[in-house]
C-alpha cells in the first residue's frame, strides 16, 4: 500500500496521538512528457474569501510513498471551485487542499496544531481520527481525470 | 506567492504531522446491539446502560425522609446517554452523548430537568436518525467526516460551573457553553483563538483563590490553562510529553499544577477509534509533571509504581516541598479498554483502590492502600489545594461482592477510619459529591449528594447523606420514576 508521506496539513490531527511522519520530499521533476489533465471539483467553499489551495502527491512504488509533486491555488468561489492539474503522466495521484480564507498562504492552526482553516480531500475521503489513507483519496490517471472534494471546517 | 513557497509552508506545517493509515469505509462492520438486547433481558442492572429517555421535566418529586435544613442549591451530573441508536451501539462507555441532570434543592422541595447536551454532534445525528461520526471506542461506521475534535464532541463528562454560567465538559475538545437554567447549549466557548477546538478536559480543579486551571491533553501536547472564575482565560502554555493516550484528571496545590501519566502510551493505529491505540505499559512507571501554577512552567519531575489512574482526590504540597494526594489507583493499566465492558452487557472488571501518596522533594514516594474497589473520589471543596483529612468515593462495601458500587466510604486518611453508607444489593451506587454546609465547622460539616439506581425497582434516585455520619443511611431519598443510565460526575451550586 501506499503511504502518504508529507502526512498533510492536517497537523497533529485531530485525535492522532503524534505518531512520527516522514519529511515530505521536495517535489520530483518528472522525466516524462506530461500528457492527461486532473481536474478537481472542491464542493462546500464556504465563503468567496481567500483561495482555494491544493497539493498535489503522486504515488511512488520504488519508495511506496507519495510526495508532494505541485501545489496550484485558484481563488474561492463560493459553492464550488474548480482547479486543474496540468501535464500530468499516468499514474495514482491525491490532493489535499484547504481554503485560506485569510490569504496569508498558511494554513492556520491552534495551538495543538489543529486546523482553523477548511479542508478537504480528492476522491471525497473525510478525515475521521486523522487525514484518510493515500488509498481513500486515490485518483488514478491514465487520461484526462475528474475528482471532487468536500471541504469539512 | 510562487509554487515553490506554496510547497515550503505546506512542508513546514506537515513536519509535526502524523500519518494515520485508516481503513476504508468498506472495512468497518456496522455493530449490532443484538448481544447487548439479549444480555438486558435477562440481566436487569443493564439498566444502568441503557439510553437516557430524552427530556425530563418533573416540578415536585417525591421525597423520601427530610431534605436536610440549610440545603439549597442546584446539583447538575453529566453522564454518557445515547449508547445506541438506529440499531448501533457503541464499544465504549465513554462514547455517548452528554446527558444533563438538574436537580433543583430548596424550600422542602426538588424538582428536576434532564436534557442531552445539544453538541452539534448530537444534533446532526438526531437528525439524520442513526451514528454519522467516529467515536473514540470504535465500533461504528464514520458516514461523515470531522474537522476537528469538537465534530465528536460528546460534552459527556462532567460540568464546570462559572460565575453566571454552566459548561458542559468532555476531554477530546473544547468546553460547551449550557443555559444553567434551561440546560440548552449555545455554542462551544471559546477561550482564546489560539486555543479554539483545543481540548480542555473535564476535570478543571478550581483553587482555593477561586480561580480555575485546567489541562487539556492530545498525543504528545498538554495544554496547561489558567482561567479566573467568570471563566476567562488568564494564561495558557502548551508542553510536550509522552504520548499518554489519555490524562483524565490531575491534582492542584497552592503552588502547582501537578499532571501524573499513566502506564500507558499511544502505539497501536487510531483507524477504529483513538481508545483501540491506547496500549497499556506496565513496563513504565507512572511519570510525575509538576508546573507551577502562575507560570505554567516545568519545575520537577518524578516517578510513581506503574498504573493507571482516572481520578484524583486533592493534593497539598507543603514547605518542604512534599506533595501528599490522594487517588483511585489501578495496577491495571489497561483500565481505558474495561470500559468497553458495559457495551457488551457486562460490568467491568477493572478496579481501583484509594491510595495516599507522599511524595517528597527528595527520595522514594510512599504509597499507602486505603480501600480496596473504590472511584469517583470527591473532596468538601473548601479544603481544595489544602490538607485534606477526608475523601469520599463510591465503594463495593465488600470487594469482590457485587458487580457494582454499592456503597458510599468516608475514608479518613489520617487515622485510617471508614465508614459506609450500604445502600445495599438493590443498588448501583455513583459519584457523590461534597456539599459543605453554610456556616459550618470542620472539614466533614456538610452533606454528600449522589444518584444511585435501585435496579429493582428500575428507578433511580437522588441520595442526601450527612457526611459527619454516612453510616446512617441516607437523610433524604429523592425518587425518579424511572431509570437513568449510570453517570458520571456532578458539581452542586449553592442557591442565592
Amino acid at each position: 500500500m501506499t503511504k502518504t508521506s508529507a502526512s498533510s496539513f492536517l497537523i497533529a490531527i485531530l485525535f492522532s496521538a503524534g505518531a512520527h511522519a516522514e519529511a515530505p520530499a521536495g517535489a520530483s521533476s518528472s522525466a516524462a512528457a506530461p500528457t492527461y489533465t486532473l481536474t478537481l471539483t472542491v464542493e462546500g467553499v464556504r465563503t468567496a474569501e481567500g483561495e482555494i489551495m491544493a497539493q498535489l502527491l503522486k504515488a511512488d512504488d520504488t519508495t511506496g510513498t507519495a510526495p508532494p509533486l505541485l501545489g496550484i491555488r485558484a481563488p474561492a468561489i463560493a459553492g464550488v471551485t474548480a482547479l486543474s492539474f496540468t501535464g500530468l503522466e499516468a499514474g495514482d495521484y491525491a490532493v489535499r487542499v484547504f481554503h485560506d480564507e485569510d490569504s496569508d498562504g498558511e494554513m492556520k492552526t491552534n495551538a495543538f496544531g489543529m486546523p482553523k482553516e477548511g479542508f478537504a480531500f480528492s476522491n471525497r475521503a473525510k478525515a475521521r481520527f486523522g487525514p484518510p489513507d493515500f488509498n481513500d483519496m486515490k485518483v488514478s490517471v491514465s487520461a484526462d481525470t475528474a475528482t471532487s472534494a468536500v471541504m469539512a471546517y | 506567492m510562487d509554487r515553490r513557497t506554496f510547497l515550503t509552508r505546506l512542508a513546514a506545517l506537515s513536519g509535526a504531522a502524523a500519518s494515520i493509515t485508516l481503513p476504508s469505509a468498506s472495512g468497518q462492520t456496522p455493530t449490532s446491539i443484538g448481544a447487548i438486547d439479549r444480555a438486558r433481558t435477562s440481566n436487569p442492572l443493564l439498566a444502568g446502560f441503557d439510553n437516557a429517555p430524552g427530556d425530563l421535566d418533573f416540578p415536585d418529586l417525591f421525597i423520601e425522609g427530610k431534605l436536610p435544613e440549610g440545603l439549597s442549591g442546584i446539583f447538575y451530573r453529566n453522564g454518557p446517554g445515547q449508547h445506541a441508536l438506529a440499531g448501533e451501539r457503541y464499544h465504549h462507555w465513554f462514547d455517548g452523548d452528554g446527558y444533563l441532570h438538574r436537580w433543583q434543592i430548596g424550600e422542602g422541595r426538588v424538582a428536576f430537568k434532564g436534557r442531552f447536551a445539544a453538541t452539534p454532534k448530537r444534533l446532526a445525528e438526531q437528525a439524520a436518525g442513526k451514528f454519522l461520526y467516529p467515536a473514540s471506542g470504535g465500533g461504528v461506521p464514520s458516514r461523515e467526516g470531522i474537522s476537528g475534535p469538537d465534530g465528536i464532541n460528546v460534552a459527556n463528562t462532567n460540568l464546570l460551573p462559572v460565575k453566571g454560567g454552566l459548561w458542559g465538559l468532555w476531554e477530546g475538545g473544547s468546553a460547551l457553553r449550557l443555559d444553567p437554567v434551561t440546560l440548552e447549549a449555545s455554542g462551544f466557548v471559546s477561550l482564546r483563538e489560539d486555543f479554539d477546538g483545543a481540548p480542555f478536559s473535564a476535570h478543571p480543579r478550581v483553587g482555593e483563590d477561586g480561580r480555575i486551571w485546567n489541562i487539556g491533553t492530545m498525543g504528545k501536547r498538554l495544554a496547561i490553562y489558567r482561567l479566573q472564575s467568570d471563566g476567562a482565560l488568564d494564561a495558557a502554555k502548551v508542553h510536550t510529553i509522552p504520548a499518554a493516550g489519555l490524562i483524565h484528571d490531575f491534582l492542584l496545590t497552592c503552588k502547582s499544577v501537578v499532571v501524573i501519566l499513566s502506564s500507558t502510551r499511544v502505539e497501536g493505529s487510531a483507524a477504529d477509534g483513538l481508545f483501540n491505540s491506547i496500549k497499556g505499559r506496565p513496563d513504565l512507571s507512572m511519570q510525575v509533571k509538576v508546573y507551577d501554577r502562575e507560570s505554567l512552567t516545568l519545575i520537577r519531575e518524578a516517578e510513581l509504581p506503574a498504573g493507571y489512574v482516572f481520578h484524583f482526590g486533592n493534593a497539598h504540597e507543603d514547605d518542604t516541598g512534599t506533595l501528599r494526594f490522594d487517588m483511585a489507583y489501578s495496577t491495571n493499566c489497561d483500565a481505558v479498554q474495561a470500559m468497553r465492558a458495559p457495551m457488551l452487557g457486562k460490568f467491568p472488571e477493572s478496579s481501583s483502590q484509594a491510595c495516599l501518596v507522599t511524595l517528597p522533594g527528595k527520595g522514594a514516594p510512599k504509597l499507602e492502600p486505603v480501600k480496596n474497589d473504590i472511584e469517583f473520589p470527591r473532596i468538601n471543596p473548601l479544603y481544595a489545594a489544602r490538607r485534606h483529612q477526608f475523601v469520599y468515593a463510591a465503594a463495593q462495601s465488600i470487594p469482590g461482592k457485587s458487580l457494582w458500587f454499592d456503597a458510599v466510604a468516608k475514608l479518613d486518611l489520617d487515622t485510617g477510619k471508614q465508614a459506609f453508607a450500604y445502600y445495599g444489593e438493590d443498588w448501583l451506587v455513583e459519584e457523590h459529591v461534597f456539599v459543605p454546609k453554610r456556616g459550618g465547622s470542620g472539614e466533614d460539616d456538610g452533606w454528600l449528594l449522589g444518584t444511585a439506581l435501585n435496579w429493582k425497582l428500575q428507578k433511580t434516585a437522588l441520595n442526601i447523606l450527612d457526611a459527619r455520619d454516612p453510616g446512617a443511611g441516607p437523610l433524604a431519598r429523592i425518587w425518579l420514576d424511572q431509570p437513568l443510565p449510570l453517570g458520571f460526575h456532578g458539581q452542586f451550586v449553592h442557591g442565592a
